[in-house]
């Protein structure tokens, strides 16, 4: 894969990584650190936490998701994030937009021969 | 474990003094949330500073992780994209003070084909005097720079701006010389219906008319951007026509018992006017851009 392409791929993950840190919070709040591990398992994502965390403190700054610190008497102290009602809402939006993107998308790439 | 503790601290040590520019409350924050992250990731891996590694190599430079953390500080999403279009009732409105190039985004864009934009101040739209330039043929929407009038000559510009202020000046002398009680303001189908004393009538038609020349005579003089200028004396152009002529008329009106012209013609007049100069400009200034591209 050239250097256009890696750019390329590279502007895609950068697109796509606010509603992939939103999508993983729905219904359940997540410490950092876990946060960082599920979405380093995604190795097409490939998000280190280097991004991970500005974007956290972004979307707190939009007031998408919110934190909550915990004290743990076994472990270090974790910080908890939760999606807010607005970062609901946000998410339902993107997923929509998103959803039709790439239904679009998929219908131009689908005459493609692999 | 003595390894990953070192790794961690010398870490911490490292974002802390690239965290100095934020507020020490956000800094400490900043700092305990990336040790809560390495120490979950020393005690995932017990007995070993593979984790601890990894952790580190997955933050990156801590000078980066500090610069990506300003940038999220500053470009938040929660500001209002730039160019969305507020509205009211359907009308498009904006009250921010604005710059010669976002006007001349909206009433001279020949790159944008609509003819009705929102308007750059106010409410409602404004007309777009670049698309029906290209829709007569008189300028190819591809031509001008991003920068409307950024070429147009000094001498041109200071020209037009001398041939509006002396058709200003002219008017303004003919208001002193020429004595009337009173003179028509407010036209109906049938002719004038308001009157006014000429002093009243000076103060709403001509008044705003002498200002805006002045200020456009002190752009000149202070050799604001070319856009400005341009647009000042497409602008004021328009002005003469449509408030010194309602004057004028007003004062003829006065004197002989009729108009000049019929006001609703004013305004037609001024602009065709005002678009004949924002044309003339546009055509001028990418001459002087041609001229310059041969000339390299």
């Amino acid at each position: 894969m050239g250097t256009g392409n890696d750019s390329w791929i590279s502007q895609i993950r950068k697109g796509v990584l606010e509603i992939a840190v939103l999508a993983l919070l729905t219904g359940r709040e997540m410490y950092g650190f876990e946060i960082v591990a599920s979405l380093e398992a995604n190795p097409q994502l490939a998000i280190s936490a280097g991004t991970v965390y500005p974007l956290l403190s972004r979307l707190k700054k939009a007031g998408l998701i919110a934190s909550v610190w915990r004290e743990s008497p076994v472990g270090p102290p974790r910080k908890y994030y939760e999606l807010t009602d607005a970062g609901t809402l946000e998410l339902s939006e993107m997923t929509e937009a998103w959803h039709a993107f790439s239904a679009e998308l998929d219908d131009l790439l689908g005459s493609i021969i692999r | 474990m003595t390894h990953a503790r070192d790794t961690i601290e010398d870490y911490l040590a490292r974002l802390d003094a690239a965290l100095r520019e934020f507020h020490e409350r956000e800094r400490a924050e900043l700092l305990a949330e990336v040790r809560a992250h390495l120490e979950e990731s020393a005690l995932r891996a017990v007995g070993s500073d593979a984790g601890v590694d990894a952790a580190v190599r997955s933050l990156g430079d801590p000078r980066e992780l500090a610069r990506r953390l300003r940038d999220a500080d500053e470009e938040g999403p929660e500001q209002p994209a730039p160019e969305r279009v507020k509205r009211v009732l359907g009308m498009p409105y904006n009250f921010k003070p604005l710059s010669a190039e976002a006007v001349a985004s909206r009433v001279w864009n020949p790159a944008d084909p609509r003819i009705l934009m929102p308007r750059v101040f106010g409410i409602g739209w404004t007309l777009n005097f670049g698309a029906i330039a290209v829709r007569l043929g008189l300028v190819r929407p591809d031509d001008e720079e991003a920068v409307p009038f950024a070429s147009v000559p000094d001498k041109a510009l200071a020209a037009g701006l001398a041939a509006v202020t002396v058709a200003n000046g002219a008017v303004v002398a003919a208001a002193a010389l020429v004595r009337a009680s009173s003179v028509p303001v407010h036209w109906g189908l049938a002719g004038p219906d308001r009157f006014a004393p000429p002093s009243t009538a000076a103060a709403y038609l001509l008044a705003p008319v002498i200002v805006l020349n002045a200020a456009a005579l002190l752009r000149q003089a202070l050799r604001a951007s070319r856009t400005e200028r341009a647009l000042s004396v497409a602008g004021l152009a328009f002005l003469v026509v449509m408030l010194d002529g309602l004057y004028m008329d007003g004062l003829a009106w006065a004197v002989t018992g009729h108009e000049l012209v019929y006001p609703g013609v004013l305004v037609l007049a001024a602009l065709v006017l005002a678009f004949g100069v924002l044309v003339g400009y546009s055509r001028l200034g990418v001459r002087a851009e041609w001229r310059r591209a041969r000339v390299k």
